[in-house]
């Protein structure tokens, strides 16, 4: 959520704020600014919207900068209308769409048994042909990252999942999504029908451990990382479990309700749900339902674990065991060891500096090579890069010294050609609207390269927009692309033989006893034909051919984790045979000679590298198998619809957002009232936000104090805009002019235009008018004027936060402006707006970051700045230096401090995590006509991030002034809220 | 309180009106129906039904209030109020009703006794767990069962006579013939026990999954568990006569006539079954949910379904004769009395139709 800067975001709430403002310099848009206008404007909304837009306000510190959220795609939206879902596709998702819809119907039939209840509106289903697709989606301005499957949005009920290129993946996540949805619909109705207040919700760990382990079996997966965290001294407890977050409490929740249903009885599941009325805590609930402590409980719990996990270690081997560890740090992936004329060396993609990356290392296993690790090329800084997929197959090296490897860039993935002799990027490939097999083709999302071993080929998995996984093969001879497979079946980590002339890949596509189990394929080049090469009940990856090519090397799961197993590929005798025993999973791997193998595991909930020699005369077990079981194809169900409600073209369906309203009676401004409300449409491309007060004291000023703000802001298209009108009037106080209190009645209008170049930079352009009839309290002075502002902005920002503020990239933004009164001529002013911000990772966690800021109104009755508070000069009054010209500077060390205090009183405990440390210098000075004073501060402060929505903050410094030439005699002590700058 | 409160002995005291828990009213009605009057009630229901005492009708809810209502108007005279909820029908005795109360952020229950004339509460008897199976009015006084396998007799005077500690949870309703009382456990165990002295006098696991809705014909019990297990059951011989498997879990009651059985499950399929042999007569599949025991007359199966319909569905074979279609979950087992029939909605909402004879415009 802190990182939630996005373009949507950041347009709604820029033009949420510009539209209240009503302001003739809206390009004073700070925070500060955006105050000035709460605490004098608007004291009936202050509090409720204050509360509404939290998160908005919060990010308001950013507001000037901010990542975008690109919609580089127009998409074709269209709805096919099931019996419980309404489900929303695009383009040519059709085929996939359709077999979604039908393992949707399939579980709502499942669930609705297992929940005893039925969702009676029909369920929103938002597909994805692609996760990059899927990143691009409104429906959270949240941004997406890598590793998240799909989500399901509370507030309006929808549930939006990207397609990964694999169906029983796809059928999972739709399943684990729809376990939330009955889940969360099940637990309001509970709470409604005992007339309860329907906002709880049980802890996390339930709550996902449910939809994990209702929607599908214990996999491979989740027993590698009970494994790991039960072995390995990760394992939480359920006491602590409520305290915990990330991939650990989906796999302990499941784990947990695995061990109830075994223990305690399944129906006891359903149970917790319909018992979470009656108790405020879910521990004591609980504890009612199993009837036991909670200790009791979690004791129980983790002994069973104990039990089922100790005695591998009997026959299992931890990786540290059986090979020697090569890196430390980060996690490291897809290790590729290259002989560069006698220097062994490893390429692979990793994350220990900060960014994901391509890295080298000296292949040295007596040293401590990872420390001397060299990044080849770094990630997440500019559009080129913007993601390297970690967790998957993205790099591969020819023999001829070539890298291929993957990224994100713009709109889709693209495979990058790097020259390791040459030490620079010789080729990108992208894939848009290019001939494959005659077929216009773009790919979207690209993995597993892999060089033929001549080095003039490069094969590859990529999906389409049909969402089909597929293998394809680009000649860099010809710059031809071929299409090898066209199917919905999952091709991965496709390699050839070793003359080129046959193509190994894993692929679901196993039919008959083993049915969508990954096996491993054979495409013969030639006959254009695809034969079976194992058939197991398995799931089988990662070929890799030994140096000779006469043996084939693969991960398998068949003994409930992966490890590297082996086939003879010259004599294939239907046998496969296990060549390791580790406890948790080999991830991938690489020869780096006959008998050497290079790991990345699965280990200490980390990837790291080990360094394997393998004994080629004995193995640990051997699986036979009879190829004749196997069928040809197996053919997923598609839903039937009738044809009335077959791909309807989505229509915008507006519904409401959030709806506020409020009437209040005080001694000073009497009484008041108004409320705002906001719709969008169902993708959330398309919004509209209402505004309606009233500031009258009597009837008969009714009328003269009526206030109504209508904005549209559409997110739809790469270029963003927004527009609206307005009418504002009452009394206002005006804090950059001191004491100046007046009437203003102003109407008008804007339209205000984003377009992103990337993730990282955009340009933005408004334009506003706004008559303004303004009297002065006190001096009865009359001034109208007719306003045009317009402003041109460009911003950038490719910084990378930790838990309260960024720590690593840089943002900055340089805002061109101009306000004139083109009627009265009373107002003539331009704006030059300079901020930018630079972060200097020390380590991981630790950074020095630096501000430098100029901010100029310049002309007649040209509006000031002002600074001071926490947020900019520390120390200093909050707004206390005003002027038409003010610049700012900050120097900040950012360090952790505290990871976890625990407070444990006799009848409540509390854990507070992640407390950072701040040493800070700021100076600034702010002035009309001359130069008055430069004003500083430096001193020392505390933050900490509470639920991902707020960081607090609290320092203690001296103030400096008269020209930095006195401190004054005593400490500050500043508390706010707000992230780091 | 309801002033001048009196008991006949004409209504409809616990839920399933006899200890065997029979649904079934030997008549015939056409399907049309006028709506009386509709309630609301401040909690919704369980899977519940109204009782009846004369003019009055009262009706508990998950908020910890027991309603009353007069039948022919609707009218409120009332309710009682708790901290808590209470899941299953309140039991009416001459002056007094009974009730369990399962009590917010308590680990217990609260069996309570009040005057209905005057409002007092006459008495009030912890049990530990949660009260949701409905209570039984035996001749000498109310059988409750806890969740936790507890079974408590209480005479009318609100004193515990007796009680029987299973030690297993169970979510089972209890039935009885007069002389044993009937339940089972989760872990698929059935109880007979002794209604006189509380005496467990059978205990066999027929089931590998949780005993839900029981219901009894004459020598006979039918057992629904929760993987869709339909168990015919003699008491006398106590063997198993025949198991037909409906596939889902069936939370309901099973309801039958001189033929047949009736049983909906939780996948929305409703069953006629063959009493004598557990053969299947007919099947047809709602595709809503049905968790809430229909009510059984001679032309018609009136059936609630969760997805906000309640069907009207002739027991012979199985056509849906009439749909009506509500704005939320239909939750209330269906009652008949005095020609009207009572039903009850989603968000308390409590419904009251007047119904007309079979081929005669005239009312009952």
């Amino acid at each position: 959520m802190r990182c939630s800067c996005s373009k949507s975001n950041y347009l709604v709430q820029k033009i949420f704020f510009f539209k209240l403002e009503n302001k003739i310099n809206i390009l004073n848009c700070n925070l500060s600014t955006i105050f000035t206008f709460w605490a004098a404007h608007n004291k009936i909304f202050k509090y409720c919207l204050l509360i509404l837009l939290f998160p908005q306000i919060l990010s308001a510190q950013f507001y000037f900068f901010g990542r975008n959220k690109v919609q580089y795609e127009k998409f074709n939206w269209k709805v096919l209308k099931t019996e419980h879902f309404n489900i929303y596709y695009y383009d040519d998702f059709e085929q996939i769409a359709k077999i979604g819809a039908q393992f949707a119907e399939e579980a709502f039939d499942e669930y609705k048994v297992k929940f005893n209840h039925y969702v009676t509106t029909k369920i929103p289903l938002i597909f994805y042909n692609t996760h990059i697709h899927f990143q691009q989606t409104n429906i959270t301005p949240s941004f997406i990252p890598e590793g998240v499957g799909g989500f399901f949005e509370f507030m309006k009920g929808r549930v939006v999942i990207p397609y990964l290129g694999s169906l029983s993946s796809f059928k999972h996540v739709i399943r684990h999504e729809l376990v939330h949805v009955f889940m969360t619909n099940k637990i309001f109705n509970i709470l409604r029908d005992h007339r309860i207040e329907t906002e709880r919700m049980p802890p996390l760990w339930f709550v996902e451990g449910l939809a994990e382990y209702w929607s599908f079996d214990w996999d491979t997966q989740s027993e590698m990382v009970m494994r790991d965290f039960v072995l390995n001294n990760f394992f939480i407890p359920l006491q602590d479990l409520d305290a915990a977050d990330g991939y650990i409490i989906y796999k302990e929740g499941q784990s947990f309700l695995e061990f109830v249903s075994k223990n305690y009885g399944e129906e006891k599941i359903l149970q917790l749900m319909e018992n979470f009325w009656r108790f405020s805590s879910f521990k004591e609930n609980i504890e009612f339902t199993l009837g036991e402590t909670f200790n009791e409980i979690g004791n129980k719990w983790y002994y069973s674990l104990q039990q089922k996990y100790f005695p591998l270690l009997q026959n299992n081997y931890p990786h540290f065991i059986k090979s020697k560890k090569l890196t430390e740090f980060g996690f490291n992936f897809e290790p590729r060891f290259y002989d560069n004329n006698g220097k062994k060396e490893i390429y692979f993609i990793g994350n220990h500096n900060g960014y994901s990356s391509v890295f080298k290392m000296k292949y040295d296993i007596e040293s401590e090579a990872m420390q001397n690790s060299e990044v080849i090329i770094e990630g997440e800084r500019e559009s080129k890069f913007e993601a390297f997929h970690l967790l998957e197959k993205t790099l591969d090296v020819s023999k001829d010294g070539k890298i291929a490897f993957v990224t994100k860039s713009l709109y889709s993935d693209v495979i990058h050609i790097y020259s390791i002799k040459e030490n620079k990027i010789i080729r990108t490939l992208r894939f848009n609207d290019l001939i494959a097999n005659g077929t216009q083709t773009s790919l979207i999302s690209i993995r597993s390269p892999s060089f033929s071993s001549d080095g003039k080929l490069l094969l590859f998995t990529a999906a389409d927009k049909k969402g089909y996984t597929d293998i394809f093969i680009y000649n860099f001879e010809e710059d031809k692309l071929l299409r090898i497979t066209d199917d919905y079946y999952s091709d991965i980590d496709p390699i050839f033989n070793k003359d080129n002339s046959k193509i190994i890949f894993a692929s679901d596509r196993t039919a008959g006893e083993y049915q969508q189990k990954y096996n491993l394929f054979e495409y013969d080049l030639k006959s254009n034909s695809i034969y079976y090469l194992t058939y197991v009940n398995a799931n089988i990856s990662s070929p890799q051919f030994n140096p000779d090519y006469t043996e084939l090397y693969f991960n398998c799961d068949y003994d409930g984790t992966y490890n590297i197993w082996k086939m003879n590929y010259a004599n294939n005798q239907n046998e496969i045979e296990q060549v390791t025993k580790f406890l948790t999973s080999v991830y991938s791997f690489t020869f780096a000679n006959d008998s050497t193998i290079i790991t990345s595991a699965f280990e200490k909930y980390s990837f790291q590298f080990y360094n394997l020699t393998l004994n080629k005369n004995s193995f640990y077990s051997s699986v036979q198998f009879d190829l004749i079981k196997s069928r040809n194809l197996w053919l997923a169900k598609e839903i039937v619809i009738p044809s009335e409600y077959d791909k309807l073209k989505y229509q915008n369906e507006y519904t409401l957002d959030y709806a506020v309203g409020q009437l209040s009676t005080d001694p000073i401004y009497g009484s008041r009232g108004g409320a705002l409300f906001s719709l969008s449409d169902l993708l959330g491309d398309d919004r509209y936000i209402f505004y309606v007060y009233n500031t009258a004291e009597v009837q008969s000023e009714i009328l003269k104090n009526f206030n109504v703000a209508i904005s549209r802001i559409s997110l739809k298209r790469r270029t963003n805009f927004g527009y609206g009108i307005f009418h504002y009037a009452g009394r206002r106080y005006d804090i950059t002019e001191s004491d100046e209190f007046f009437y203003e009645r102003v109407f008008g209008g804007y339209l205000e235009l984003h377009y992103p170049f990337s993730s990282f930079q955009r340009i933005e352009a408004d334009v506003s008018i706004a008559n303004s009839d303004k009297e002065l309290f006190g001096d009865i002075i009359s001034r109208k004027s007719l306003l045009v502002s317009n402003s041109l902005s460009f911003v950038h920002d490719n910084s990378i936060w930790s838990s309260t503020g960024p720590i690593d990239g840089s943002r900055f933004r340089i805002l061109l402006g101009y306000t004139s009164d083109v009627k009265y001529s009373n107002v003539n002013y331009y704006s030059f707006i300079i901020d930018y911000r630079k972060y200097y990772r020390l380590g991981l966690r630790s950074a020095i970051a630096t501000r430098a800021a100029l901010f100029v109104n310049h002309g007649k009755e040209a509006r000031r700045y002002f600074a001071g508070g926490s947020w900019d000069l520390r120390g200093w009054p909050r707004w206390s230096i005003r002027g038409q010209k003010l610049w700012l500077s900050s120097l900040e060390l950012r360090f952790p401090l505290i990871d976890k205090i625990q407070v444990n009183f006799p009848f409540l405990g509390l854990s507070f995590f992640n407390i950072r440390g701040a040493l800070f210098f700021d100076a600034g000075s702010a002035w009309d006509k001359s130069y008055k004073e430069t004003l500083g501060s430096i001193g020392f402060g505390f933050r900490i991030n509470l639920f991902n929505a707020i960081a607090l903050r609290y320092d203690i410094g001296k103030k400096i002034e008269n020209n930095f030439n006195r401190f004054q005699p005593k400490l500050f002590y500043q508390f706010f809220f707000g992230w780091d700058f | 309180m309801i002033k001048n409160f009196y008991s006949d002995d004409s209504g409809i005291f616990m839920f399933g009106k006899i200890p065997q828990r029979n649904f079934y009213e030997d008549l015939s009605i056409s399907d049309s129906l006028e709506l009386l009057w509709k309630a609301e009630t401040n909690g919704s229901q369980s899977n519940t039904s109204i009782i009846i005492n004369n003019d009055f009708l009262f009706v508990s809810d998950l908020s910890g209030r027991i309603y009353g209502f007069n039948i022919k108007s609707g009218k409120s005279i009332g309710y009682y109020k708790f901290s808590g909820s209470i899941a299953a029908a309140p039991i009416i005795n001459k002056l007094r009703i009974y009730f369990a109360v399962n009590l917010k952020s308590e680990n217990y229950s609260l069996f309570v006794m009040k005057d209905i004339n005057n409002a007092k509460t006459l008495s009030e008897t912890k049990i530990k767990g949660s009260i949701n199976s409905e209570m039984l009015k035996l001749n000498d006084g109310i059988v409750v069962l806890s969740d936790r396998g507890e079974l408590i007799k209480f005479n009318y005077a609100g004193i515990k006579i007796w009680s029987v500690e299973t030690k297993t949870s169970t979510h089972s309703i209890t039935a009885s013939d007069g002389n044993i009382v009937i339940f089972g456990n989760d872990n698929g165990e059935l109880f007979f026990v002794s209604s006189s002295e509380g005496k467990i006098l059978f205990r066999e696991k027929i089931s590998d999954y949780s005993i839900n809705g029981i219901t009894i014909d004459n020598h006979n019990a039918y057992v629904c568990d929760s993987s869709g297990k339909l168990i015919s059951f003699n008491i006398q011989t106590k063997k198993i006569n025949w198991i037909f498997n409906s596939k889902a879990n069936i939370v309901s009651i099973p309801v039958f006539n001189s033929e047949n059985i009736f049983i909906g499950n939780l996948s929305g399929k409703i069953f006629s079954i063959d009493k004598n042999n557990g053969k299947l007569k007919w099947s047809i599949n709602t595709r809503g949910v049905i968790n809430s025991t229909p009510l059984l007359l001679k032309n018609f199966l009136i059936q609630p379904d969760f997805n906000k319909k309640i069907y009207f569905i002739n027991p012979e074979n199985g056509v849906i004769k009439k749909t009506l279609k509500y704005d939320t979950r239909i939750k209330l087992s269906p009652v008949f009395y005095d020609g009207y029939i009572f039903l009850g909605a989603d968000r308390g909402q409590i419904f009251a139709y007047k119904t007309f004879r079979k081929n005669y415009d005239e009312t009952l």
